[in-house]
C-alpha cells in the first residue's frame, strides 16, 4: 500500500473534523492529518510539513475557508484544496471555485468527499509533472548556450532565449521585440537561405554572416523549420542559431597567418638564396682546386663545408615549394589510381632499394590539385620507406569513405612515432630523427599538411612507436565545382566511385 | 682558333657572379675576352660607343636583370634598337625564375635565358651553354 495522504484539515469543530476523516477512510483513504483553526496555526502548518490536500471548512469563528484557499495557493498553487460548507449556497460554491478551490463539499453529504480527494491528487499529481516539465523545458531554453527563437515570416519575433537575445547584443526580449530580424542577416543569404526554406521547409547548419545590434560581426550556423498552421500554412519558423564568430575569426586569423608564413618563406628563400650561390659557387670552386693540394685536415674541412651547403640548399628548395603550395593550382577532378600508380614508379628504384612490399587498394577520384596530389602521396609514402628501421618495410595506401569525405591512408610498419609528437610532426623543419640517421629537410610534412589544407582536408598521424604508424588525410566529396559540373551534366553518376 | 678573340660583354653587378663564370669560362678552356659592365649604364656607356673599344660590338652579351640605376631589360632594349647589336646573341643569365621576367625578356629579344645555379658544377653547365650559343653565331656569320 502506498504512503498514508498528508491531509490538512482546517476546521473549528473537532467533531467535524472528525466527521470529514471518516468519510474518507470509509472511502478507502489511507491518511495522516492535522487540524487548525486559525490563520497562524495554518500558515506554520503549511511552512513545516508537506501536505498532499487541505480541506477546509467555509465558515469558523476565528477563520474564513476563502482566507484559508487564499494562503493555500500562496503558499502552493500546485497544491489541492476542497471546501466543505455547513449550508448549501450557491454563491458560495462559485465564489470558491473561482478563487481556485477544486471542489466543494455540503456537510453530512460527504459519501463521495473520498473519491473527490482521490482525484484531485491525481490531477496534483499530473500538474506537478506538466509544471516540472515545463521548469525543465524553461530552463534549458534559459540556460543553453545556442540561440532558440521563434519568428514570423515577416521578422517578427514571437520568443527568443537570452542566448540569443545576447548574441545580438540586446538586453531581454522586451527590448528586442519591435527589431526586424530581417535586418540582422545579410540580404543575399538571407534571400538564399529563405529560398531553401521555401522550397524544403527546413534548413540545417546554414552558415550566415549577420551583424549584432553594435554593427559587429557575427557569424552563425542557422537551423530553421517551418511550423504550420491547422490549415496547412505556414504559421511561423522555429530556429537554432550556434554562434561561431570566434571559430570563424580563428579560421580566418589562421588563413591570415598561413598566408604570412608563405609570404615569409618566399621572401626568406629568395633572399638567403642569393648569399648561399656565392657560398656554394666558392666552396666548389674551393673544392675543385684546392682539394688534396693543401693536408688532410683542410679536406675534412672542405667536405664539411659542401655537405653544409648542400643541405642548406635543399632547405631552401624545400622552403620555396612550401610557399609556393596552392599557388597556380589547377584543380580537377583527378583519378587517385594514376596518381598512386605515378608516385609507386617514380619510387621505384627506392622500393626495390629496401626490397619493400608497398600494396595499394582501390582509390577515388577526387576534386584538386593532380601534381600537389602526386607530391603529397609522394611525401608521404617516401616517408613510411625511409622510416622502415630495421624491418623490411611494408607500405599499404587505402581509400575508405564517408558520407562526406574519403580518407587515404598510408600505413606502414615502421619505426612508429610517439604519441607527443602526432601534432609537432606536420610543423616546418621538426625532424625527430638526427640528420645523419635520417636525412631530409624536415618540411615534407609541413608541405603535405599545407597541400591537404589547400584541398580542404585534415591530415594526421596514428602510431605507436615500435609498431608503424598510419598517416591519414581526408578530401571532400563533393565540392561546389564538382556538383556544379554534375549538374551541368544532369549525370547521376558520382564522379569518385573507386573502380 | 678563330682569328680574333671572341668578345663577351657581361653585363652583372655581383662581382662573385663574375669571377665564377671567368672561372668556369676557364675550367672549360672557352677561350675569350670579357668585358665587364658592372650595371645597366656602364653597359649602355660601352655599347653606345661605337669604334672605341672592341667590346662597343661584341660577339655575345650575358646580362643579369636586376641590376641598380639601368636593369636588364633596358638594356636589352636598348640593344635590341641599335642596328649593329640587332643581331648580337644576349644570353640572359638571372636568378629570378618568374615567368613574368621569362616571357618579358623573351618578347624584347633574349636569345637564351638562363637561370644561376646553386652550385658550381651548375655554373660549369651555364658556361658549356655560353659557348655552345657563341660558336652557333660565330659561324653563322
Amino acid at each position: 500500500m502506498a504512503e498514508p495522504r498528508q491531509i490538512l484539515i482546517v476546521e473549528d469543530s473537532p467533531d467535524d473534523a472528525d466527521l470529514t476523516v471518516r468519510a474518507l477512510r470509509r472511502g478507502g483513504l489511507e491518511l495522516v492529518y492535522a487540524r487548525v483553526d486559525t490563520a497562524d496555526a495554518m500558515r506554520s502548518a503549511l511552512q513545516d510539513h508537506p501536505w498532499d490536500i487541505v480541506v477546509a471548512d467555509y465558515s469558523m469563528p476565528l477563520f474564513s475557508g476563502l482566507e484559508a484557499l487564499a494562503m493555500t495557493k500562496h503558499h502552493n498553487p500546485d497544491l489541492p484544496f476542497i471546501l466543505v460548507s455547513g449550508r448549501a449556497g450557491e454563491d458560495a460554491a462559485v465564489q470558491a471555485m473561482k478563487a481556485g478551490a477544486q471542489d466543494y463539499f455540503l456537510k453530512g453529504r460527504l459519501d463521495r468527499l473520498a473519491l473527490a480527494v482521490e482525484r484531485e491528487l491525481g490531477e496534483a499529481e499530473t500538474r506537478r509533472e506538466r509544471r516540472r516539465a515545463e521548469d525543465r523545458y524553461r530552463n534549458l531554453f534559459n540556460q543553453v548556450p545556442v540561440g532558440l527563437y521563434s519568428v514570423t515570416a515577416d521578422g517578427h519575433t514571437l520568443d527568443a532565449n537570452p542566448a540569443f537575445i545576447e548574441m545580438l547584443g540586446f538586453k531581454d526580449l522586451a527590448e528586442f521585440r519591435d527589431e526586424d530580424l530581417r535586418t540582422f542577416w545579410k540580404p543575399e543569404e538571407l534571400a538564399q537561405l529563405t529560398e531553401i526554406l521555401v522550397r524544403d521547409g527546413v534548413v540545417r547548419d546554414f552558415e550566415f554572416e549577420g551583424h549584432r545590434r553594435d554593427e559587429s560581426i557575427l557569424w552563425g550556423l542557422n537551423s530553421l523549420r517551418a511550423i504550420f498552421d491547422t490549415s496547412g500554412k505556414i504559421d511561423h519558423y522555429e530556429g537554432v542559431v550556434v554562434d561561431i564568430t570566434e571559430r570563424k575569426h580563428a579560421e580566418l586569423e589562421l588563413a591570415r597567418s598561413n598566408q604570412d608564413l608563405a609570404h615569409f618563406a618566399n621572401v626568406a628563400s629568395h633572399d638567403l638564396r642569393e648569399p648561399l650561390r656565392m657560398v656554394s659557387g666558392f666552396c666548389d670552386l674551393f673544392a675543385r682546386k684546392y682539394r688534396g693540394k693543401i693536408d688532410a685536415a683542410a679536406d675534412e674541412y672542405i667536405s664539411f663545408m659542401l655537405d653544409g651547403v648542400r643541405r642548406m640548399e635543399k632547405l631552401i628548395q624545400s622552403l620555396l615549394l612550401y610557399s609556393k603550395v596552392g599557388k597556380n593550382s589547377h584543380p580537377t577532378t583527378v583519378d587517385l589510381n594514376i596518381v598512386a600508380d605515378s608516385v609507386l614508379k617514380n619510387l621505384s628504384a627506392a622500393i626495390t632499394d629496401c626490397s619493400a612490399v608497398v600494396t595499394r587498394g582501390p582509390m577515388p577520384r577526387v576534386w584538386g590539385d593532380e601534381a600537389a596530389l602526386f607530391g603529397l602521396l609522394l611525401n608521404l609514402i617516401a616517408n613510411a620507406l625511409k622510416f622502415s628501421g630495421t624491418r623490411t618495410p611494408e607500405v599499404r595506401i587505402e581509400a575508405s569513405e564517408s558520407l562526406s569525405a574519403w580518407t587515404i591512408s598510408v600505413i606502414d610498419n615502421g619505426i612508429g612515432i610517439e604519441p607527443a609528437y602526432f601534432d609537432s610532426v606536420f610543423e616546418m623543419f621538426r625532424r625527430l630523427g638526427s640528420q645523419s640517421e635520417y636525412p631530409g629537410s624536415g618540411i615534407g610534412l609541413a608541405i603535405c599538411k599545407r597541400v591537404v589544407e589547400q584541398h580542404h582536408g585534415k591530415i594526421w598521424v596514428e602510431s605507436e612507436p615500435g609498431a608503424g604508424s598510419t598517416f591519414r588525410f581526408t578530401l571532400p566529396r563533393h565540392t561546389a565545382e564538382e556538383t556544379q559540373i554534375l549538374d551541368g551534366s544532369g549525370s547521376q553518376e558520382h564522379p569518385d566511385t573507386p573502380r | 682558333v678563330e682569328a680574333r678573340n671572341i668578345q663577351i660583354l657581361l653585363v652583372e653587378d655581383n662581382p662573385a657572379d663574375v669571377l665564377l663564370l671567368k672561372e668556369a669560362f676557364s675550367e672549360n678552356r672557352f677561350d675569350c675576352v670579357v668585358t665587364v659592365a658592372h650595371d645597366g649604364s656602364q653597359a649602355l656607356e660601352v655599347l653606345k660607343h661605337p669604334g672605341s673599344r672592341a667590346a662597343a660590338t661584341p660577339d655575345l652579351i650575358i646580362l643579369d636583370l636586376s641590376m641598380p640605376k639601368v636593369d636588364g631589360f633596358t638594356v636589352l632594349a636598348e640593344a635590341r634598337k641599335d642596328f649593329r647589336l640587332t643581331n648580337v646573341p644576349v644570353i640572359v643569365l638571372s636568378t629570378s625564375q618568374a615567368a613574368a621576367d621569362i616571357d618579358l625578356a623573351n618578347q624584347l629579344g633574349a636569345t637564351r635565358y638562363l637561370s644561376k645555379s646553386d652550385d658550381f658544377a651548375g655554373t660549369l653547365a651555364i658556361a658549356r651553354e655560353i659557348a655552345d650559343c657563341c660558336r652557333e653565331f660565330t659561324e653563322k656569320l
